[in-house]
């Protein structure tokens, strides 16, 4: 019975730590059609954060973003540009109240990046890792 | 079926020339139409009722009784884009003017071609790139400060020109450099006075390395108009007199003028820091300044707590009274030059302390206290003084900030 107690922990404690993973993982995804293979956290960051508009093969980005609302929204931005959500958005003001770039268009859910990068090769978005499918490619994730 | 391996490919290649095409089609070239605003609303008082606390120009200010007209405004900003190349934007904002009402006014409405992916050129009513934050000044959810340092930015009225640019930007090992040169003319009313530059040319340097470091350099010069009913009818006097000579250094209409400024930024992790050093110059009564400030600030979860040092010093009157006050017929034509280049004594200092907090999604709150320091009796950027000011004047404000 001890030994059988004990699995049932170590499986438990593991699914535990298996769903805080998934949950603390941001994977960032292009379509599979899109030349882009990975990215360095310095260049999805530059595309993010409205300073550059260029992929890495030289394509005109199409970027996409989630709701506030959505957990991979602050993990993303924490973790991959070091900025909090409220210095991305003052940021974004100023490029978009100098009529120098638009934002990454919102897009409702992990489903709905998916659906725009898998039919856009220039597009690039963030979802959490356990969205991650094979209608994606991940280009780069962060823990 | 041996083709098959070679018709598929092909067909795979017009598959994928067809959706690219169709992506195009759907992002890129799309003509869109972007609607956003933005606000604040600022509420300030001061200490003191000898003259009044006004942002840039403003006619009218904050005393004893406080008021919501230094800092409110509403602005709204449509961006269209035609197709890949040609794009417009129109921003209309509403806020106190230079004539002390809250008539609308178009800041911005240009034309843009983007020629190359580094080059763009623009054309229409543009926001002049006189200071390190020129093109989001009015917006105050873009900076850490409740408004942008008056000894600084109170130096010049414009905030926008009607002319044309060109913007080169290439980014050489994670540095971003960003040039621009402009021409054209600007027109404001600064505290009633209609005030001009033509010929006005400038040109903006900006370095954006990777680790959070900006600098700025910028240069604009052009030929200054001031109407001001009083200083002609003063100016009409003087060149009936023997000092002609002095209605001519006072003269402000077609002289000439410039204003130059370095500026630093530094946004890393927690820290915030930025500092700005500017020279105005001309040949008229409007005096020569130099206005500089300093700011850090350190970010704390959702507030960010700031402390400002700034001075606005008058380097010259430009004029040189020489009308002999000991002559009784001649003292208040002497007095009359000296009230016109006591008004235009602008020396202050100010030391501020303010919190910005970030407490919703778009919208922040700020508090601010500002300190200011007017050089011994002059009215420094206050409006209206109507005696000597006094040695300090302490300034209260609270605002909210939005953008849409």
């Amino acid at each position: 019975m001890k030994t059988i107690t004990a699995i049932r922990f170590a499986v438990a404690a593991a699914l535990c730590a298996g769903t805080v993973g998934a949950f603390a993982q941001v994977a960032v995804v292009v379509g599979p059609k899109s030349p882009v293979a990975t990215m360095t956290a310095d260049q999805v960051s530059a595309i993010f954060l409205g300073k550059s508009a260029t992929l890495p093969t030289g394509g005109t980005a199409a970027p996409t973003d989630l709701p506030d609302s959505n957990p991979a929204h602050d993990l993303f931005y924490t973790k991959v540009t070091g900025k909090s959500s409220a210095q991305v958005k003052a940021a974004w003001s100023r490029l978009v109240f100098s009529g120098k770039a638009t934002p990454p268009k919102e897009l409702g859910s992990a489903a709905d990046v998916k659906k725009f990068v898998a039919s856009n090769p220039d597009a690039i978005g963030y979802i959490e890792k356990s969205a991650v499918d094979s209608s994606v490619k991940v280009v780069f994730s962060a823990d | 079926m041996k083709f098959t391996p070679l018709f598929s490919a092909a067909l795979a290649c017009v598959c994928g020339f067809a959706s690219s095409a169709a992506h195009a089609d759907a992002t890129s070239w799309d003509p869109s139409l972007a609607f956003s605003g933005f606000g604040t609303v600022g509420y300030v008082k001061t200490d003191t009722d000898v003259g009044l606390y006004a942002g840039p120009g403003q006619a009218g200010g904050a005393g004893k009784e406080g008021t919501l007209g230094v800092d409110s405004k509403i602005g709204a900003q449509i961006n269209a884009k035609a197709n890949n190349v040609f794009s417009g934007t129109v921003q209309a904002i509403s806020q106190r003017n230079g004539d002390g009402n809250f008539k609308p006014a178009i800041e911005w409405a240009f034309v843009k071609a983007q020629v190359t992916p580094g080059l763009s050129l623009r054309a229409g009513r543009i926001g002049a790139p006189l200071f390190a934050v020129s093109d989001f000044r009015s917006i105050g959810y873009s900076n850490l400060w409740l408004r942008t340092p008056i000894d600084v930015y109170g130096q010049v009225p414009f905030s926008h020109f009607d002319g044309a640019d060109a913007i080169y930007q290439d980014t050489v090992g994670g540095t971003t450099l960003t040039a621009q040169v402009f021409g054209g003319r600007s027109n404001a009313v600064a505290s009633g006075n209609p005030v001009h530059i033509k010929k006005e040319v400038g040109i903006n340097v900006t370095a954006e390395f990777d680790n959070g470091l900006t600098l700025r350099v910028g240069h604009v010069q052009g030929k200054l108009t001031v109407d001001n009913a009083s200083v002609a009818g003063l100016l009409a006097i003087l060149r009936a007199t023997p000092f002609a000579s002095i209605a001519d250094q006072m003269d402000a209409t077609d002289k000439d003028a410039s204003f130059t400024g370095v500026g630093i930024a530094y946004d890393q992790g927690n820290w915030v820091a930025n500092a700005e050093y500017t020279k105005r110059r001309t040949s008229s009564y409007v005096s020569d300044t130099t206005g500089w400030e300093a700011t850090l600030g350190y970010r704390v979860g959702k507030f960010t707590p700031y402390a400002t040092v700034s001075q606005l010093k008058r380097d010259s009157s430009n004029v040189n009274n020489t009308i002999p006050t000991a002559v009784p017929q001649l003292a208040p034509l002497a007095a009359g030059v000296n009230a016109v280049l006591f008004n235009q004594d602008l020396a202050q200092k100010t030391d501020a302390i303010g919190v910005r907090w970030d407490a919703w999604k778009n919208i922040d709150v700020k508090a601010q206290y500002d300190r200011v320091k007017p050089a011994s009796g002059a009215p420094g950027l206050f409006y209206r003084a109507t005696g000597p000011m006094p040695s300090a004047v302490n300034v209260y404000s609270v605002a909210v900030d939005f953008v849409f």
